[in-house]
């Protein structure tokens, strides 16, 4: 029953969290709330999960709740995976203003005044 | 006197080259008026060396790859009024007399791009491996870019200024070798092979790409196909 109310209690949070983040991105806000409310209704009715995973042809309901965060947890790495490479573009971008304006500002003369 | 060398610009990306860069630049500057030398975030010399030989120097305050800085160089020689764009490589492999050979290719006005061989011209003291992977990657290119080429990653390269300007390298790392096969591809551009020396020393072995950095450029063309 203990561990029972941490979950509760942590989804919760997370419920919040989804609830905070409705504005700036609303698709994985949705998709955080329904899986942190369908995590709270799993945890208070373990037979839920448990008929759910019979019916996938998996043993026990907590197993069928490992495997799911398994591979949610991958497509949420992989979606960090291509945020990240689309911050290097950024990055690269920035990087190459900085060096093309640093030469220009070398070639006017203003040989002191580097960005360097 | 303006010669009419002064309308090629050569490009070349460099990183913790110190060793080699000075006289990459000073062989290339005894032709060339413009030597563009993208210091890409070097911790050593490289920059000093490359700029007393007489360089224009750019610098990438953070490493950002080959890729990222030859497109930083090209930029910057386009920026500059250039007719002809080479890439060139900083480790000392290529030979500065095989890029009269592409230039003339490229002013019988047939071609918008020469692209350097080292399987049509001679590779000095090419490790076997070397060649494998080379002849690997070249028919990855032809399956995935339908591009025949000999040499797929080749960094000897000359743009007429219409083909520099189309050509936008997105691969910072390594993976840039085929994307720009395969944007000349895509964007229709006329090219030519031409014989290039390669000249394979210990320095330059050492510095360049090993088997494990293939996959590194599989999976980074796999990872830009996703993101489009």
């Amino acid at each position: 029953m203990i561990f029972q109310a941490v979950i509760v209690l942590a989804l919760a949070l997370l419920v919040l969290y989804a609830y905070f983040q409705w504005r700036r991105a609303p698709v994985v806000s949705l998709a955080v709330f329904a899986l942190a409310v369908i995590g709270i209704v799993l945890a208070m009715a373990p037979d839920l999960a448990t008929s759910a995973a019979h019916m996938v042809g998996i043993g026990r309901g907590a197993d069928l709740v490992i495997y799911c965060f398994v591979l949610i947890a991958l497509g949420a790495i992989f979606n960090l995976h291509i945020k990240l490479r689309a911050s290097e573009d950024n990055l690269t971008r920035l990087v190459r203003t900085i060096a093309l304006l640093e030469a220009r500002l070398i070639e006017d003369g203003d040989h002191g005044g580097s960005l360097r | 006197m303006r010669k009419p060398t002064d309308s090629v610009w050569i490009v070349i990306a460099a990183r913790n080259e110190e060793t080699a860069i000075g006289q990459v630049v000073a062989e290339l500057r005894d032709r060339y008026e413009h030597v563009v030398v993208v210091d890409d975030g070097s911790t050593d010399r490289t920059n000093e060396v490359a700029r007393q030989n007489g360089a224009h120097v750019l610098r990438h305050a953070i490493n950002r790859g080959q890729g990222a800085a030859l497109q930083t160089g090209m930029n910057y020689a386009v920026e500059h009024g250039a007719r002809f764009v080479v890439t060139f490589d900083a480790d000392g492999q290529h030979n500065p007399d095989d890029i009269p050979v592409m230039l003339a290719r490229l002013e019988q006005g047939r071609a918008d791009v020469a692209l350097g061989s080292r399987f049509l011209g001679s590779a000095v003291g090419m490790p076997l491996q070397r060649k494998l992977t080379l002849r690997l990657a070249t028919l990855f290119q032809k399956l995935t870019t339908g591009m025949d080429l000999t040499d797929a990653h080749n960094g000897l390269r000359l743009f007429s200024r219409r083909a520099a300007e189309a050509i936008r390298i997105q691969q910072d790392r390594m993976a840039h070798a085929s994307e720009i096969i395969a944007q000349i591809g895509r964007l229709g551009l006329r090219y030519v092979e031409v014989p290039c020396t390669i000249r394979y020393t210990e320095y330059s072995i050492a510095k360049g790409q090993r088997l494990s950095g293939s996959l590194t450029i599989l999976l980074d063309l796999a990872m830009q196909r996703v993101r489009l």
